[in-house]
């Protein structure tokens, strides 16, 4: 019986975005309102119907990762790849290290997701479309969402590049497109893509969502030696760019395999295009000369935001309570988690989150945070606008406002606009503003 | 449709049509008639775009021309066509029809002596319609202009309204490479960021988009191939626009111009892609040809073969069957080989022939077995038998002898007598106004 679609989180990254988060946890574990990133996609699989997911994870993390489905009430079941991170693969590079075990199956698409993003779409929408339309590749974009809560942390300059899209307009057949921070003054469209002499939407205010649906046989292209993208490191940045232009030209040197050489299509493909008289719009339809891969987007035009950068990563979590009922329906998480103790003279205002088995104590004031699991708030602490990680220690008498804490506080301090991941840098009585507290390395 | 009252006058809707300003259709067609007067489907070209200004509440259209021989010609068609408003019921909305006033200059030779002649002469009062002579078009002008008119509310500096024809209208057969344009507009303003002529001097069609267009314009639409049909919605600041720059010389350079010292002036141009409606310019014998077949097959509704646009009477019978429009006393066999026709009045046409899209003019004799697909033959010719003609424009009184193949592109002037058999070379013209070869 051939099974549909598989499933592959990407959840081996390690967080280049957000170097001082991930020191001590890898990024795919990071609390999201108290659940950890990875959640997220996995439960969004699950709604769509997927009954088993393969997770690719780096070394020494297949057993955190493999616990996570008891642990938060997730229905799939996880089948952990792991991938070392020797040499800083990219995308592409660790799906070839797994790609023994994606072949055993046979399916008819790979879905591709990254463990970062967190987004309301139905993605049952996302493979109607891509089956019913006949597409090779179907990427997820949505509008670049505008982040208006500023990090902790010192003022960083780094301001990212957005992806460029190119669509025909009213088809949304993705046309080009290339990474943020791969293009410097002018974008170059050729001229064999200009024949199809559609209206085309060039933008840059789309972002490529990084969940792809890809046909069995493109992956495997992908994933071949002796294809030309068997150079490629980054699916989004190199392969994806590739795979798109290849619609237009085919880029087969002697040596390596042609794309229209790997192209299955059925038998009965060509019969279907010479006698298809239907109204509904398929591939069949285009107006331009189509080779394959045919390839589309999604457009989902509600939430959907990358939890890769610290930014993203922070305006997540001080939003969650909003969302979260958005973007993780139907479940039995809730975000003031039953187990958690809070102590009658204990203030905390009605946005807070409060994970399981935390004890807040007396003459405490929480306003608009997260708190994790398995915290302690001891009394006397003043929290605002705050981040807290799991197992989070603070000390009676903190003040913390506007912070992301991922260590304990012990002692008493106060701290504002701050990451803390080691608990050694805090000092007695000290106020820290603005500051990245963490391990730093020792060159002993 | 009246135009909007402003505050302290009245708007007249003005529109200036160019005759003989650009690319001319050489010397057999245009020796005796005017280019503008050149007949399409039996109607002069000038009549299409007079009529639909006319139903558009249009009140005022010049007509620049140059001062050469052909200018009264066309000074007395346009009276012609004022006057012809008394013996028939004005299917217009304003009262008062369409004035023409035909303006000519001696050193005309393009667009752009044309707009510094007018606005020497100050008679462009504010925002007017700018048409090339061989237009046919049946786009809603009003709409575009109160469009236009509003930009201009919103923004002082939108100065021109650039209309084009996306894919649904028309693109295809007549869309040559000097009438289709790459175009970049920004989707929210719909200002133009960049205008270039396809198969013009650069050979290379790759498109190369600036990154800071797309930061700062937001989303952009890049129609690789947009029919231009020369409509355009210009305010009073272009043709003083022209006046200041003397290099200017088609619309073409203004729009290059203003685009690349948008810093300096300020200037923007609203681009407008129609999906919709029919415009179509019959720039060369080719697109002649072809716009003429478009018109002939209805897209031009409701200026329609079978209507004199002069008189506005029905002049010929109509098959929509076969799409053929007929004089009442020509002779023709009425059966499926003959299809997509024109034929004037006492035209006789023999039974075996096969004609096929084409336009026969009054008075005109075809032989038996004579193949004519796509042409446009003019009055009083006279086709033997078992002749070919196919693509081609053969003028008045022109006799073809027996056998005669005439290759496509070919263009026959007037009065001339190609022999038997003889087949000439593709978009060969012979010009004849000397007696008989």
């Amino acid at each position: 019986m051939r099974q549909e679609a598989q499933a592959i989180v990407l959840a081996a990254g390690p967080g280049m975005r957000m170097t001082s988060l991930t020191s001590h946890t890898p990024k795919c574990l990071l609390p999201l309102g108290t659940l950890p990133m990875l959640c997220y996609p996995l439960h969004l699989l699950q709604q769509a119907g997927f009954s088993e997911v393969s997770v690719v994870v780096s070394e020494g993390q297949e057993q955190r990762v493999g616990k996570m489905v008891e642990q938060y009430g997730l229905k799939v079941d996880l089948d952990v790849a792991v991938v070392s991170t020797a040499h800083d693969p990219g995308t592409a590079d660790s799906l070839r290290q797994i790609a023994s075990k994606i072949k055993q199956r046979s399916v008819e698409e790979v879905v591709v997701i990254s463990s970062d993003l967190v987004t309301d779409v139905a993605l049952q929408d996302v493979l109607d479309q891509h089956r019913s339309r006949g597409a090779d590749l179907t990427m997820l974009t949505s509008p670049t969402p505008s982040l208006q809560t500023t990090p902790p942390g010192p003022k960083s300059k780094t301001h990212l590049n957005s992806d460029i899209i190119c669509t025909e307009a009213g088809s949304g057949r993705l046309v080009y497109a290339v990474a943020g921070g791969d293009y410097d003054e002018c974008v170059t469209l050729q001229s064999s893509l200009l024949n199809c002499a559609a209206p085309l939407l060039l933008s840059a205010s789309t972002q490529d969502a990084h969940l792809y649906v890809m046909k069995r046989w493109l992956f495997d292209y992908v994933l071949n030696k002796e294809s030309p993208c068997a150079d490629m490191g980054s699916l989004k940045a190199e392969i994806l760019p590739h795979i798109v232009s290849c619609q237009f030209t085919d880029h087969s040197s002697n040596d390596k395999l042609g794309l229209s050489g790997a192209v299955e299509r059925e038998e009965w493909d060509d019969l279907v295009k010479k006698y298809n008289s239907s109204v509904v719009p398929s591939r069949h339809h285009s107006l331009a000369h189509l080779q394959p891969p045919v390839c589309l987007t999604f457009h989902h035009p509600g939430l959907c935001v990358r939890a890769n950068t610290l930014h993203t990563y922070w305006h997540l979590n001080r939003k969650i309570n909003e969302l979260f009922n958005q973007v993780y329906p139907n479940s039995e998480w809730q975000l003031r988690h039953p187990t958690a103790v809070i102590i009658e003279r204990a203030q905390v205002s009605e946005d807070s989150v409060v994970g399981g088995g935390t004890m807040v104590c007396e003459k405490t004031n929480i306003a608009s945070s997260v708190v994790g699991k398995h915290c302690r708030i001891n009394p006397l602490v003043r929290l605002s606008s705050s981040v807290l990680g799991d197992h989070v220690t603070l000390a009676s008498g903190c003040v913390i406002e506007n912070s992301l804490i991922l260590a304990s506080v012990e002692r008493k301090c106060v701290i504002k606009n701050c990451i803390v991941t080691d608990s050694n840098k805090i000092e007695e009585g000290k106020t820290y503003s603005g500051e990245v507290l963490e391990a730093t390395q020792d060159f002993a | 449709m009246a135009p909007k009252a402003e505050i302290h006058e009245e708007q007249v809707l003005q529109a200036v049509i160019l005759a003989q300003c650009e690319q001319d259709y050489g010397d057999p067609v245009t020796q005796d008639v005017p280019k503008v007067l050149a007949p399409l489907a039996n109607t002069p070209l000038l009549e299409y775009s007079l009529e639909w200004l006319e139903r558009c509440g249009v009140e005022e259209a010049i007509v620049y021309c140059r001062a050469d021989t052909h200018l009264e010609t066309i000074r007395e068609h346009c009276r012609a066509f004022m006057t012809r408003r008394g013996d028939t019921t004005p299917a217009t909305t304003h009262p008062g029809g369409l004035r023409v006033n035909v303006v000519a200059s001696e050193d005309c030779h393009s667009l752009g002596d044309a707009m510094r002649d007018l606005y020497a002469k100050s008679l462009l009062k504010g925002d007017f319609i700018l048409l090339q002579g061989d237009t046919v078009t049946t786009l809603d002008l009003p709409a575009l202009v109160t469009e236009h008119r509003e930009s201009r509310a919103a923004d002082r500096n939108a100065i021109m309204t650039c209309v084009y024809m996306g894919e649904g209208g028309k693109v295809g057969t007549t869309a040559e490479k000097t009438t289709t344009a790459t175009l970049l507009v920004s989707a929210s303003t719909n200002k133009l960021l960049l205008h270039r002529r396809r198969g013009g001097r650069s050979t290379s069609s790759r498109l190369s988009v600036p990154t800071e267009l797309l930061q700062g314009a937001g989303d952009i639409l890049a129609y690789p191939a947009a029919y231009d049909p020369s409509v355009t919605i210009c305010s009073e600041v272009v043709p003083s626009l022209f006046s200041d720059n003397f290099d200017y010389s088609t619309l073409d350079s203004l729009v290059r111009g203003v685009i690349e010292q948008e810093e300096l002036l300020g200037y923007t141009i609203k681009c407008r892609v129609l999906e919709g409606g029919y415009a179509g310019r019959a720039a060369s014998i080719n697109s002649l040809i072809g716009v003429s077949g478009e018109v002939v097959g209805r897209q031009a509704y409701p200026l329609v073969p079978e209507v004199s646009q002069t008189s506005h009477r029905v002049r010929y019978h109509h098959d929509a069957f076969t799409h053929t429009y007929w004089d009442p006393s020509a002779k023709f066999p009425k059966g499926s080989m003959v299809t997509g026709v024109v034929v004037g009045a006492g035209t006789e046409v023999s039974p075996t022939a096969h004609l096929q899209n084409t336009t026969l003019g009054d008075h005109c004799t075809l032989g038996d077995g004579v193949v004519v697909r796509e042409s446009v033959v003019m009055t009083g010719v006279c086709v033997k038998a078992a002749s070919k003609l196919e693509q081609c424009w053969v003028g008045d009184n022109v006799v073809l002898g027996e056998g005669v193949v005439v290759a496509p592109g070919c263009v026959i002037g007037a009065g001339g007598h190609p022999g038997g058999s003889r087949r000439s070379r593709p978009r060969h013209q012979a010009l004849c106004a000397a007696p008989p070869w």
